[in-house]
């Protein structure tokens, strides 16, 4: 239906159309009215009724109340008159019919008995029965029921719909007959567009036009088709001329194309030769084969023209394995991939022959396997035999550089030993009484050869800067201690050339940081001597200021003004270039080897500082500068402030005067002295100092520190005029200022009266020292410094009696702590390793425990965690309190929080300070109470003199070791002897460990020798062991450098402690007691070679001392050793006569 | 099941008793018997329904009945009703004021009803008797019996001189005198 309704012409459609609509609307309305009547009348049949009925009911109540049935009977008689009724009925309030009527239109309804239904409308079958209530006074007294027939509704609804269907049957009619009329309208113009685009689709005949009859869309549809039937004819006509116009163009392609083929002919040839003329060998391969390739391949593989085009590419190869390899390699890995293949490989000639070839290969188009693969070969046997070369000379190089350090590295110990014995000797020779000729050549040679000494360690240090090989070390120090060695050197210079040394502290500087002190000291005695080299008169000022200062980092600046003789700019410029000096002049004048700053300034850089000339002019002095870069130790500053803290209150307001000529100095001490809160005056000369204690009055000084060389009067002049002056009548204290080394001036001002001393430059604390000191205020930097003032005296009556476990696996280490803890009257047990002590502190109860942290078996912090652990254990309370000190050599801050974690209540680090460990163990060992009498600590604590042999070696800075092991010569040479058993081989064996066992066991061997090495005051090897055991502790193996630098540091010990090991100074328990007459014999011996053969007396007097070891003469031969090797002849030979006399009295 | 307002009692009973009281009538008609008063007491209480009065008391609807013990008594057990929105309220023989009631029921006993109509000109008190041609003589409401049944007959000029007005059903129902 669909289809034939599409078929139909448009007339058709349209009439189809309204009549659908006109139909469906006229349905739609006519259906609706009707539904609606519908129901209208039977409403108003409704309402008629209830009406009817209300009334009914209305009238009927009298009858009904009163009985009177007729009267109701002739009331329901008046329905008559609706047709629609057929019947009624009242009924009673009992439900019976009271009174009933029938139209008699049909069979009388029996109206049924009882109550009633209570539904005012129903509707039975074709009647409606309507029900009233008959209502009295509020009260119901019956009902009414009518009884109509709907017959008449359904008359007048029949009426309706014949009526509707009527008006249908019209209106299609009428409307069929307008749309048939009215459609022609828009149908026609349309039918003759259809037949004009019929006409033009049969004849082709673009030139017919349509007629526009009317300006609605069909019009403009109209107007559209024909501007298409305009646009489709001119169309035609181009379309017509394009096909001419492609006809010739195809004859000139035809002739370009053939001009292409020539040009092409032409630079083939061109690209032939090119490909020929090539240096290099190139290939076009297809399939591994040789597709084609130039000239210079066919030379380099040794064929005639042209004879490779086809061959595989195996003929080249030396055998299948490199053909099959490369090919594996090459082709799907990288040439199929875009990429270009680069190998170099051995290659094979026509005659057999092999030469070296780099190969380059790469696809024409990776994606297209047809065209080949294009190959560049060249022969690189040349570049190969080249680079051979290379390699060899490169090894031989690397070879020269290590013989060449370590050359340096011999050189500098074989130099320095001479140089040692030739200062030492000259030192001790111009401390004889000498001719004065002798005494200025002997005085010269020592200039000569500190300053060959100082250009040889110039000369090392540069070779090792020029080899990087220059470390910086990151250990704890005070400035106070660096400044105090520069003042043993400069101060002395300074002195003699009658010039002022002065340092200017900076108080914010922390007394510790972190960095390497030699090399700072280095720099600052490098610019300080050259500043006093310089001068001849006036003053050196050394002066530190805080650039920046936190918790962590501080950056120093220094600079060290001179009033010497300056320098032009033009040698400004070259100041800090190697081997440069003021001028030639200058090098004959000052001597030097130029290399001085160029060190500086290198060591400058690595702490992260520079270094600059600040200001300079000929005649008028220099100033030099330079800034440092420095780590603050941890708690450095807080200590600082509870130091200030201490110290505030005791000095705050107390009244200082500075007596100094020179204004620079007078202002440091001014500034140092207001930074402790003390009250200060100033005053320049002794006269306006005496004019100024006499004016004080009501505020007397209570101190006043004097400078002893002043112009007019000297210090110890002005003290005797204080005390004399009856003006002033509190005397103040006075403290002694003096240049240093003038003990002349000492004895003067301890003459004059003076309660204290100081030496310039003066350090903050050695100042706060003096004045506390000559305040009586105690010593409160005496508590910080133990080491400097208390060497282990005060506490060791506290500990008397006490007994601790030590707890120590190197046996070096543990003799050296039980010599020092014997020396402090303590009892000692040793462990060896953690569980040893374990087990022995539940055997015993100790006083303490000192515990090693890196053990076998079972290391410290285990056996503290163990030890605490015993605390849980009924009757084990002792262990939670019981103290257990850290003794490691790992001094670092998260070391010691490590021990501090495992329970341990305290850590000191080795190499063990005596005085450190005093103070410790005085911090957590409680002596027993009624500990038993011990024999008095000065026996044992009583340092022995140290003999000069000892301190001269270089290698060992044996006051320190001696220091640690409580002053006992004898105990350190002891341990230098088992030192020397021990490690003779440490390096290497360090090696082995390493090689064999690992990092972490060659960490353990490391950390034992950093140890020792400390202990015996080993300085430089310690160095050197413990930059090795940080590199371990890293997990990294120590380079040949630094193993290098271990065994050179190693052997420079082991010859000292060897060079000790001859007569003189050998060990003391090294042979068995000499009897008195063997002795007597001896000296004897002795007594003739020291006439006539000193080489002989070294024999001697090792058996000597070896024989009365431990007895009552040691120290007499011990005495007597010293000054055979002092070449005191005379005094050796009166001490010799005096032991002789002693033997001879002796039962 | 709305209250009766009736003197009947609940239906079945009153059904029954209606039943009777019709069958009696016939045979009874003369004598003043149970059934008739009833009846009568019956009738009395239901033209309240039908009588409007023009000042009607607030605080009650007095039906008063002078002799016939019977209807009084029976009227009397009607106390507690509600008539007119008011209470019903009961008044007997002796008890009685005739200017104070609504209703005033005079037996055909008594013999001196004249006197109390004429006693009774210008209130508006609905006067009712069962003696025979009463409304014709003065009195408004007559209750006589026909073929066994209790009929009305009124006096509307009666009533309409006492102010009172009837119901035109009622009326449509009784016999008009004179």
């Amino acid at each position: 239906m669909g289809l034939s309704l599409h078929t139909l012409p448009i007339k058709t459609k349209l009439v189809l159309i309204i009549l659908l609509t006109s139909t469906l609307s006229l349905a739609l309305a006519a259906g609706s009215f009707i539904a609606y009547e519908r129901v209208r009348v039977k409403d108003e049949l409704v309402k008629n009724l209830t009406s009817l009925a209300r009334v009914i009911a209305d009238r009927s109540t009298a009858a009904l109340l009163f009985d009177d049935a007729e009267v109701a009977r002739e009331t329901l008689n008046a329905l008559k008159v609706k047709r629609a009724i057929v019947a009624a009925a009242i009924y009673n309030d009992s439900g019976e019919v009271f009174a009933r009527y029938d139209s008699g239109e049909e069979r009388p309804y029996p109206f049924p008995e009882g109550a009633g239904s209570g539904v005012q409308v129903s509707t039975l079958g074709n009647h409606l029965h309507l029900e009233e209530p008959m209502v009295v006074d509020g009260a119901q007294i019956g009902r009414v029921v009518l009884r109509a027939s709907l017959r008449e509704l359904s008359l007048v609804w029949q009426d309706f719909l014949l009526f509707a269907g009527l008006i249908a049957v019209l209106t299609f009619l009428t409307t069929a007959l307008i749309a048939s009329r009215l459609q022609r309208l828009v149908s026609r113009p349309l039918e003759e567009l259809t037949g004009i685009a019929r006409d033009i689709s049969e004849q082709k005949n673009y030139s017919l036009r349509a007629k526009r009859t009317s300006d609605d869309e069909v019009g403009t549809l109209v107007g559209a088709f024909n501007t298409m039937l305009e646009a489709i004819e001119s169309r035609d006509r181009e379309l017509t001329g394009a096909n001419r116009q492609l006809a010739q163009g195809e004859e000139r392609l035809r002739q370009i194309n053939e001009e292409l083929e020539h040009r092409v002919e032409e630079r083939t040839a061109e690209l032939k030769a090119l490909l020929d003329t090539a240096t290099v060998g190139i290939v076009l391969m297809k399939d591994r084969s040789i597709a084609d390739c130039n000239r210079r391949l066919d030379e380099m593989l040794g064929y005639p023209p042209g004879d490779l085009v086809g061959q595989p590419t195996r003929i080249w190869y030396r055998d299948d394995a490199d053909w099959t390899r490369i090919g594996n390699e090459a082709y799907e890995q990288v040439i199929w991939k875009g990429q270009t293949y680069l190998t170099e490989v051995q290659l094979q000639r026509r005659d057999g022959s092999l030469f070296w070839a780099r190969m380059s290969a790469r696809a024409i188009d990776p994606r297209d396997r047809a065209p080949g693969v294009v190959m560049v070969m060249e022969d690189i046997s040349a570049e190969r035999a080249a680079l051979e070369e290379m390699r060899r000379a490169k090894v031989l190089a690397e070879e020269a550089t290590h013989m060449k350090s370590e050359f340096l590295a011999n050189m500098s110990h074989e130099i320095r030993t001479p140089m040692n014995a030739i200062i030492g000797m000259l030192y001790l020779a111009l401390r004889m009484e000498l001719p004065p000729t002798l005494q200025n050549y002997l005085s010269k040679a020592q200039g000569a050869a500190q300053s060959l000494l100082g250009i040889i360690n110039d000369i090392l240090d540069f070779s090792k800067i020029e080899s990087g090989k220059l470390e910086l070390e990151a250990v704890e120090f005070g400035l106070d201690s660096v400044l105090e060695h520069l003042s043993d050197a400069i101060g002395f210079q300074a002195e003699h050339k009658g010039i002022e040394f002065l340092i200017r502290y900076d108080v914010g500087i922390p007394p510790t940081l972190i960095g390497d002190p030699l090399r700072l000291g280095q720099v600052l005695l490098n610019l300080c001597n050259n500043a006093v080299k310089f001068t001849e008169s006036g003053e050196v000022e050394l002066a530190f200021h805080c650039l920046s200062l936190n918790d962590t980092d501080l950056n120093l600046q220094i600079s060290v003004r001179d009033t010497g003789i300056g320098m032009n700019e033009e040698t400004q410029s070259r100041l800090f270039e190697k081997f440069s000096q003021a001028d030639q002049s200058t090098t004959r004048r000052f001597g030097g080897t130029g290399l001085g700053l160029a060190i500086c300034k290198h060591l400058v850089d690595m702490m992260g500082g520079r270094i600059w000339v600040e200001d300079s002019r000929p005649g008028k002095g220099t100033t030099m500068c330079c800034t440092v870069r420095l780590k603050v130790a941890r708690e450095a500053l807080a200590h600082r402030r509870e130091l200030l803290e201490q110290v505030g209150p005791l000095l705050k307001d107390m009244r200082v005067l500075v007596v100094d000529d020179n204004q620079v100095s007078r202002e440091i001490l001014a500034e140092m002295l207001r930074y402790f809160q003390l009250d200060v005056a100033v005053a320049a000369n002794g006269e306006s100092a005496l004019d100024t204690l006499q004016r004080a009055g009501e505020q007397p000084f209570d101190l006043v520190l004097m400078d002893w060389r002043m112009p007019g009067m000297n210090g110890d002049q002005v003290i005797r005029l204080i005390r004399r002056d009856p003006v002033i009548d509190r005397k103040p204290k006075v403290v002694m200022v003096t240049a240093y080394g003038r003990e002349d001036v000492m004895t003067l001002a301890e003459k004059a009266g003076v309660d204290g001393f100081l030496v310039k430059p003066v350090s903050p604390s050695t100042l706060l020292d003096a004045v506390l000191t000559a305040l009586g205020r105690g010593r409160v930097l005496g508590e910080r410094k133990p080491a400097e003032h208390h060497p282990g005296n005060g506490a060791t009556l506290d500990l008397k009696g006490a007994r601790l476990l030590l707890v120590e696996d190197n046996d070096i280490n543990r003799e050296f702590a039980v010599e020092l803890l014997h020396s402090m009257n303590v009892q000692v047990d040793c462990a060896v390793n953690g569980e040893e002590a374990v087990a022995m502190v539940q055997r015993q109860a100790y006083a303490g425990v000192l515990m090693d942290i890196q053990m076998p078996v079972m290391d410290g912090l285990e056996a503290s965690r163990r030890i605490r652990q015993l605390a849980a254990a009924p009757g084990g309370e002792r262990f939670a309190t019981l103290p257990i000190i850290a003794m490691t050599a790992l001094a670092m801050a998260r070391d010691a929080e490590n021990s501090m974690a495992a329970g341990m209540n305290d850590h000191i680090t080795k190499p063990i300070a005596p005085d450190r460990l005093m103070a410790t163990l005085a911090r957590w060992i409680q002596p027993p109470r009624d500990g038993a009498p011990r024999p008095g600590p000065e026996q044992g604590a009583a340092p022995n003199a140290i003999p000069a042999e000892l301190l001269a070696l270089e290698s060992l800075q044996a006051d320190q070791g001696i220091k640690r092991i409580g002053g006992k010569v004898d105990a350190y040479l002891k341990q230098l002897k088992r030192f020397r058993e021990h490690y003779p081989d440490a390096a290497r064996e360090l090696q082995r460990i390493i090689a064999e066992r690992g990092v972490q066991a060659g960490e353990e061997y490391c950390h034992a020798l950093k140890g020792v090495s400390g202990n015996i005051g080993a300085g430089p090897l310690f160095e050197c062991v413990a930059a090795i055991d940080t590199e371990l502790k890293e997990g990294r193996a120590p380079d040949a450098a630094q193993l290098a630098l271990l065994a050179q540091r190693l052997a420079a010990v082991m010859a000292d402690i060897d060079s000790l090991a001859r007569p003189g100074v050998g060990t003391a328990s090294a042979a068995a007691p000499l009897l008195p007459a063997e002795l007597v014999r001896r000296l004897d011996l002795l007594h003739a070679a020291l006439d006539h053969d000193l080489g002989a007396a070294e024999g001697l007097l090792a058996e000597l001392r070896g024989g009365v070891a431990g007895g009552p003469l040691e120290p007499a031969i011990s005495a007597l050793a010293r000054q055979v090797d002092d070449f005191a002849i005379d005094e050796a030979l009166a001490t010799l006569a005096d032991l002789r006399a002693q033997l001879a009295n002796r039962p | 099941m709305a209250t009766w307002p009736a003197i009947a009692p609940p239906r079945p009973a009153l059904a029954a008793l209606l039943a009777a009281l019709l069958a009696l009538f016939t045979s009874l008609a003369a004598a003043e018997n149970p059934l008739e008063a009833k009846v009568k007491a019956a009738y009395l209480f239901n033209l309240t329904k039908f009588v409007d009065w023009p000042d009607l008391p607030a605080d009650a609807l007095h039906i008063c009945v002078i002799g016939s013990d019977a209807i009084g008594g029976l009227l009397g057990e009607l106390r507690d009703r509600r008539v007119k929105d008011r209470p019903l309220r009961i008044d007997r023989n002796g008890g009685v004021v005739p200017g104070n009631c609504q209703v005033l029921f005079i037996s055909r006993s008594e013999d001196g009803w004249r006197d109390i109509l004429q006693g009774l000109s210008g209130s508006t008190v609905l006067t009712v008797s069962d003696r025979d041609s009463f409304a014709s003589n003065g009195g408004m409401v007559g209750f006589y019996t026909e073929s066994g049944k209790v009929k009305l007959e009124i006096n509307p000029r009666a009533a309409r001189d006492a102010n009172l007005h009837i119901s035109s059903k009622l009326l449509e129902l009784a016999r008009s005198v004179p």
